[in-house]
């Protein structure tokens, strides 16, 4: 899969603030930018349902939303950490430090 | 504790123990009615098992003050290794002590002035993980338990540092079997609200606080150093608690007037919560004291009696002054500090709500009132 752009977001929790960055790929340095094709490779994040799971939220987890921007469509993914794919846990550390990263250099 | 077994335990159908309760004679009457009271905890305890499966070894209902504290050790397999049991010396980890010392503090506050025997109000253990996965930067209740992590260091510390955190966790689990408000939009908003009031209240039992001289903070020293704020949340003054160049300023409004319509954070309940707990403050400060006392009472009593799980911000005004009522008496100068302080956030707290009906008959009526089908209210 092509992957130009990923728009991540982390909502609720504990603390309530909201994390969100939008992430051009190509600009990543080359060992982030591999991980992060590895990762959405692996799980096959373009055949994952839209919300994986429909349990029901649980009180304080932190709720993701992950969209992959390709050159023809956008693939997206949303829930409850609970609720979304194991496999897709190590995909949300990088993407969130990234976006803090981001939201540090922004300020 | 004992666990007594009597006989018509789980043999006589609660349609029968109802009857013999209301038309018995006096000792079968006190009889049905604590099997009643029995079956009910039971019933509480099997929906929850039945909720959460494996939670069974989990819920070892032994009464009083039971603690245990895991530790996850960086990983994500809950519960964890035993770190410290009920009555263990202090640990030499600190969030252990931290965990542990937070949790006992909210079963005090619960039991020595609501008499509540633990979450479910039949001595369930509480069990607490901590070092939840590397550099976490939530705290969160499972259904089952307490989970902690340690925060990344540069925008959260660890989250077992403020105390009312653990009273925040440990009321997400009372809620849970009581009005079991649905965590989302304006119920899920009171759900956030209920942990932070009770949160607030166990740090000021502790210290043995009054309202006046209680900071009404909720996660204070959670921010890490480099971050502008003094915690997350302010229930004497939403909005006020960070306002940051990275993690932007703190969101909540104190008036309906500034209610944030969104569906991020399930319909903003982190967001929202700032309302009623800015309510709160004003009935326990207005009536002044120590706040468990008399506020918290009223609050107390409404969530575990009256609230349900749709229960909106107006039904919590209406039950609270209610509820207010019963406690202190109608017109007292209690109930009057509760309609001051749903006042304050926009709010009028009337004796006429019970409990609303489901929103599906509350539409279909006011269909059935526009198209003239049913009498104008």
């Amino acid at each position: 899969m092509y992957v130009k752009k990923i728009h991540f977001e982390r909502t609720g929790g504990f603390a309530g603030i909201r994390l969100a960055a939008e992430i051009e790929v190509n600009e990543l340095p080359d060992d982030q930018k591999h991980e992060i094709l590895e990762l959405l490779d692996e799980m096959d994040f373009d055949e994952l349902p839209e919300k994986p799971g429909n349990k029901m939220p649980i009180p304080d987890e932190f709720f993701y939303s992950v969209t992959v921007e390709s050159d023809s469509r956008e693939y997206k993914v949303s829930g409850g950490e609970s609720s979304l794919p194991q496999d897709m846990a190590p995909l949300l550390d990088i993407l969130g430090s990234i976006t803090k990263q981001k939201m540090r250099e922004r300020k | 504790m004992h666990n007594h077994r009597h006989p018509i335990h789980c043999i006589v159908p609660p349609h029968v123990l109802e009857q013999i309760a209301t038309k018995g004679s006096d000792t079968q009457k006190s009889l049905a009615i604590d099997t009643l009271k029995a079956s009910e905890r039971m019933r509480g305890q099997r929906r929850a098992l039945a909720d959460f499966s494996g939670a069974v070894s989990r819920f070892a209902a032994v009464g009083g003050k039971e603690r245990i504290i895991y530790d996850a050790k960086n990983g994500s397999t809950l519960p964890g290794t035993v770190v410290r049991n009920e009555g263990d010396p202090d640990s030499s980890d600190v969030t252990v002590n931290e965990a542990y010392e937070g949790s006992g503090a909210t079963y005090d506050l619960y039991k020595n002035i609501y008499g509540r025997d633990s979450i479910d109000n039949n001595g369930m253990r509480l069990d607490s993980t901590v070092h939840y996965k590397k550099g976490y930067d939530n705290a969160f209740w499972d259904g089952q338990q307490m989970v902690y992590g340690d925060g990344d260091g540069e925008l959260f510390n660890r989250f077992t540092i403020a105390i009312d955190v653990m009273g925040h966790e440990l009321t997400h689990g009372v809620t849970q079997f009581e009005a079991k408000l649905v965590y989302s939009f304006q119920p899920g908003a009171l759900n956030e609200s209920m942990s932070d009031v009770f949160g607030s209240l166990v740090k000021q039992y502790s210290l043995n606080q009054t309202a006046d001289a209680a900071d009404w903070l909720i996660g204070q020293g959670l921010l890490a150093s480099g971050v502008n704020g003094v915690a997350l949340r302010s229930m004497k003054e939403p909005g006020t608690a960070y306002d940051d160049p990275v993690l932007g300023k703190d969101p909540q409004p104190g008036h309906m007037n500034d209610y944030v319509n969104t569906i991020s954070d399930n319909g903003g309940v982190h967001i929202n919560s700032g309302i009623p707990n800015h309510a709160f403050y004003v009935v326990a400060t207005t009536i002044g004291g120590k706040a468990w006392e008399k506020a918290g009472q009223i609050w107390y009593v409404t969530l575990r009696d009256k609230l349900t799980s749709n229960s909106n911000f107006q039904d919590c005004a209406n039950l609270t002054y209610q509820a207010a009522a019963e406690l202190f008496g109608d017109g007292s100068l209690e109930q009057q500090a509760v309609k001051t302080g749903w006042a304050e956030v926009g709010i009028d707290a009337t004796t006429g709500g019970t409990t609303t009906p489901p929103s599906g008959n509350g539409c279909l009526s006011s269909l059935l009132r526009a198209i003239g089908a049913a009498p104008a209210k």
